[in-house]
């Protein structure tokens, strides 16, 4: 493979690119859909391609194809070097990129399970026994439905610069959704487990408890109460206030937004934008974590990025070419949901630091609020700062006590509002797995954080 | 491609399969992209990969390859056996559909784009940011894309189908951020078509500037119970999160869906009709025959406010003992699932769109969703905030909203429904006029 990515980036050369990176990628997949007690799905298959991307008289230009045949790619390599020439002819400014080191470096995510090699029998019977769990627990469960998906994902970076990186990674990922019904109510819930890993994971894993804690709480919904709507005190949990980092924060502080001049957090580095109970990292280097790796796709090692420190903007998430734009180092900021997309500037794993509140403390000084818990995802207008996340679970809280179950609630605000308004910060912390969709690609992500009480939220009820 | 589809059928047959189906895709998309007042980066990506569904002791297997070689198809088929001997003999499934004579469908190949050059995309791309830039000093950044697509389906099976059919579109992207007086705001607007010589770069930027400005001098509202006009962009964002899905067979045979037990009983107001069009003529998702080579048709989903039909595939019809709806769509990496075509939406209280708005005594116009796509698609709850909004007083448009949220259940809002616009859109695979709904909840 390695006198592949050799050819190519040979080819580009040649053609006439100053700078050159390609990816070759081989990602073996399995999809197991299981409702109630039978399989709806099994879908099995390889994935196979390479993507590259030139830098020709200061453009961009990317191509990509799932055929590794000498002739064709020969061929795209000049297509994609003329590409970038011509629309070189029609850029306002040459894209010129940060300076790094050569790495050279052979990675694999240990598994002694490896997603590819389990035989399917053993996942069919996961995903079977896992919704036999869900239905066990209440006859007013109606349906349940488990998504097992698994990657194995061979992967080489290398860039014109001698830049040489292998990277295997084992990712195994299980979803249940629960529906009650009870008179003419509906209600479901969902949640889902991520492991960087292969099936060891499994071995760990109380699947019963998972499983029934899911239907608990859908059957728990059924009686819940359309949520009020304005604005309120609410306490998001570590889920949400994941979500919110993410989101609200974290998207703002990517170098791309920022030379575009589209997020609110362009040119405000040094400046107060939050309370001081508000610290923020953006972590490639977290153990373990979903977002985490060692190098980017552009070969660059990755890091710890403190992005808010105690309410002040200190740092942005960099790729190579935003890192010069800016005049920052690059740090690791550019992934690629796979070998038919470029990389552009992503987090990793996007956390809140912990304070030092308990949750019980911070109840008990709500007359009137909302508990908002966990995340069927969010998404935020970075130009104007409106974020909107859509809570799992919510509950009124009555007089310093959590008291009735609310139906599904959305909180939104403006993230420079908002991020003034935290008024309490909470001991605990919590990271957890998701995916983050920018620019039609996906990649994984970690989103985590403590307790967060906000003050003057605005709460989407409809009531 | 028919072919290879062809030796996986026989070698499906050879290894002991009772029947086998092949499907391929292959396609080539051209992306310029905008960012930053600048072309970003030009992209072009060619994809192709089968997938191969058989039967096999009367259970489902399915496997799919990108890598085309004689060995991979061997292996593929070999490991779609193996997945169905784990799956075991399927209760419901009897068999792949037979093929029947396709008909034709009028506009989705278009030379035009095919034949568009790169060099002309990255011109126009230059020329949008020229022109948004012109058009008011306050715009600071233009970012948006330019994309063009090619593409072509295979769909053989073992009982004689060999069914092809070659495709493109086209689409275009504006998004603009303009600051005043330390307020930014965006505007957005977005083009799908087949043809692309129908898209007018010009008018999309113009219009993408002008949200953009519209919004700079955006006010706080009191919330509370009002109506509400949704504008199709609007409307497409809600559907495509809630009753896209829960219209679905598969999700109502498996009691996933508000829209259970629905069936004949009134689930919107009397006079909306929505129709499943497959055959509209230049319509996105318009095709002659579904990913499972069943012969499109029209359908009516929704009439007078009654729920007609749910849509479904061949493994769904004959779970029902009906004939299949023809909405299987699928990539060749993984089997069918059933998505409508293209819905349309009309009404026998349609009114011109400013006359929706004369109705309206406080209100809000709503074009833009933020995070619709976590409306619960089960129950059909949303909870959603307002991404471009303008406040609406005895009549009259008052000023865009700052901030505010819609929360309610589509169920609820579709009862709600009190006259559809005029302002007929097709949106990507929409086609809406604005919906004027009554008694809403607004937080703000």
């Amino acid at each position: 493979m390695n006198d592949l990515v050799e050819y190519i980036l040979d080819r580009a050369i040649s053609y006439g690119a100053s700078y050159a990176d390609v990816r070759i990628e081989q990602i073996y997949t399995t999809q197991i859909v299981v409702t109630n007690d039978r399989i709806e799905r099994v879908n099995v298959g390889v994935r196979r391609g390479m993507g590259l991307r030139v830098l020709a008289d200061g453009a961009y230009s990317f191509v990509s194809a799932n055929s590794l045949d000498k002739d064709l790619l020969d061929r795209l390599a000049r297509s994609c070097v003329k590409s970038a020439k011509l629309s070189s002819l029609f850029k306002r400014e040459k894209i010129q990129l940060a300076e790094v080191k050569c790495v050279r470096d052979d990675l694999v995510v240990p598994s002694t399970e490896k997603p590819h090699v389990v035989d399917l029998d053993f996942k069919k019977n996961i995903a079977l026994e896992v919704s036999k769990f869900a239905r066990a627990f209440d006859s007013r469960i109606v349906n349940s439905t488990v998504r097992l998906l698994d990657e194995y994902r061979e992967k080489i970076i290398a860039t014109s610069e001698g830049t040489l990186i292998r990277y295997v990674t084992p990712r195994t990922r299980i979803f249940l959704i629960v529906t009650a019904f009870e008179a003419g109510h509906i209600s479901s819930h969902m949640d889902g487990e991520s492991f960087v890993s292969g099936y060891e994971a499994y071995r760990k894993f109380d699947l019963e408890g998972w499983a029934k804690r899911i239907s608990e709480k859908a059957v728990k919904m059924l009686k819940a109460e359309p949520a009020p709507s304005g604005r309120f005190t609410v306490i998001a949990d570590p889920d949400l206030t994941g979500v919110f980092t993410h989101e609200a924060v974290g998207h703002a502080c990517e170098g791309d937004g920022i030379v575009a001049k589209e997020s609110i957090l362009t040119n405000m580095l040094g400046e107060r934008i939050g309370s001081e109970l508000v610290t923020i990292y953006d972590d490639s280097t977290y153990p373990n974590g979903w977002g985490s790796l060692k190098y980017d796709d552009e070969g660059v090692p990755t890091e710890k990025r403190l992005l808010i420190d105690e309410g002040i903007l200190v740092g942005y998430i960099n790729d190579r070419y935003t890192a010069f734009k800016l005049g920052m180092k690059p740090n690791g900021g550019a992934r690629a949901q796979d070998y038919m997309h470029p990389p552009i500037v992503r987090m990793s794993n996007t956390y809140m630091a912990p304070g030092d509140w308990s949750f019980e403390e911070m109840v008990s000084e709500i007359k009137y609020g909302v508990y908002l818990l966990g995340s069927r995802g969010g998404q935020v207008d970075t130009a104007k700062g409106t974020f909107q996340f859509n809570a799992k679970e919510a509950y009124l809280i009555e007089n310093g006590e959590i008291t009735k179950p609310l139906l599904d609630v959305s909180l939104s605000g403006l993230t420079l509002e908002t991020l003034k308004s935290i008024d309490a910060v909470g001991k605990d912390f919590k990271l957890r797995s998701g995916t983050c969709g920018k620019g039609g690609q996906g990649v994984p992500a970690g989103t985590g954080g403590p307790h967060v009480r906000i003050v003057n939220a605005v709460v989407g009820g409809r009531r | 491609m028919m072919d290879v589809l062809n030796k996986a059928i026989k070698l499906g047959l050879k290894y002991g399969a009772s029947q086998v189906e092949a499907y391929g895709s292959s396609s080539l998309n051209r992306i310029v992209e905008i960012e930053g007042n600048d072309i970003k980066t030009v992209r072009e990506r060619m994809s192709r990969g089968i997938g191969i569904r058989l039967i096999y002791s009367g259970g489902i297997g399915f496997a799919y390859t990108e890598n085309l070689s004689e060995e991979s198809i061997d292996y593929t088929v070999k490991k779609a056996i193996s997945v169905a001997k784990i799956r075991g003999p399927d209760p419901y499934f009897k068999s792949f559909p037979e093929p029947k004579p396709i008909p034709r469908v009028e506009g989705i190949y278009f030379n035009s784009t095919v034949e568009f050059e790169l060099d002309e995309a990255i011109k126009v791309a230059r020329n949008m940011v020229e022109k948004a830039l012109e058009e008011d000093p306050r715009v600071k950044s233009v970012a948006g894309n330019i994309s063009l697509s090619a593409g072509e389906v295979y769909i053989a099976n073992s009982l004689g189908m060999e069914f092809n059919y070659r495709s493109a579109s086209a689409s275009a992207s504006v998004f603009i951020v303009s600051k005043d007086k330390g307020l930014s705001a965006s505007g957005f607007e977005l083009k799908h078509e087949r043809d692309v010589r129908k898209i007018d770069f010009d008018s999309l930027c113009r219009k993408a500037v002008k949200r953009s400005i519209d919004q700079l001098n955006s006010k706080r509202i009191t919330g509370g119970r009002m109506w509400v006009v949704l504008n199709p962009i609007a409307v497409m964002l809600l559907f495509s999160n809630t009753f896209n899905s829960a219209v679905t067979a598969d999700n109502v045979q498996e009691k996933r869906s508000f829209l259970v037990n629905k069936l004949e009983k009134e689930i919107a107001f009397r006079g909306l009709n929505i129709i499943d069009d497959p055959l509209m003529p230049e319509g996105i998702n318009s095709r002659p025959f579904d990913a499972e080579g069943v012969a499109s048709r029209r359908l009516t989903v929704v009439e007078n406010g009654i729920l007609k039909s749910y849509l479904y595939d061949t493994y769904r019809a004959q779970r029902e003992g009906i004939e299949s709806t023809g909405h299987a769509s699928r990539g060749y990496s993984s089997e069918p699932s059933i998505s409508p075509s293209n819905l349309i939406i009309n009404s026998t209280y349609e009114k011109s769109y400013e006359d929706l708005i004369s109705e309206v005594d406080r209100g809000l116009i709503i074009r833009w969703i933020i995070g619709a796509h976590t409306a619960n698609i089960i129950t059909g709850e949303f909870s959603v905030a307002v991404g471009e909004g303008y406040y609406v007083e005895n009549g009259e448009i008052k000023y865009s909203v700052r901030q505010a949220m819609l929360g309610g259940n589509i169920l609820d809002l579709l009862a709600k429904i009190v006259a559809l616009g005029r302002d007929r859109e097709k949106i990507g695979n929409l086609v809406t006029g604005s919906m004027l709904i009554r008694d809403q909840v607004i937080s703000a």
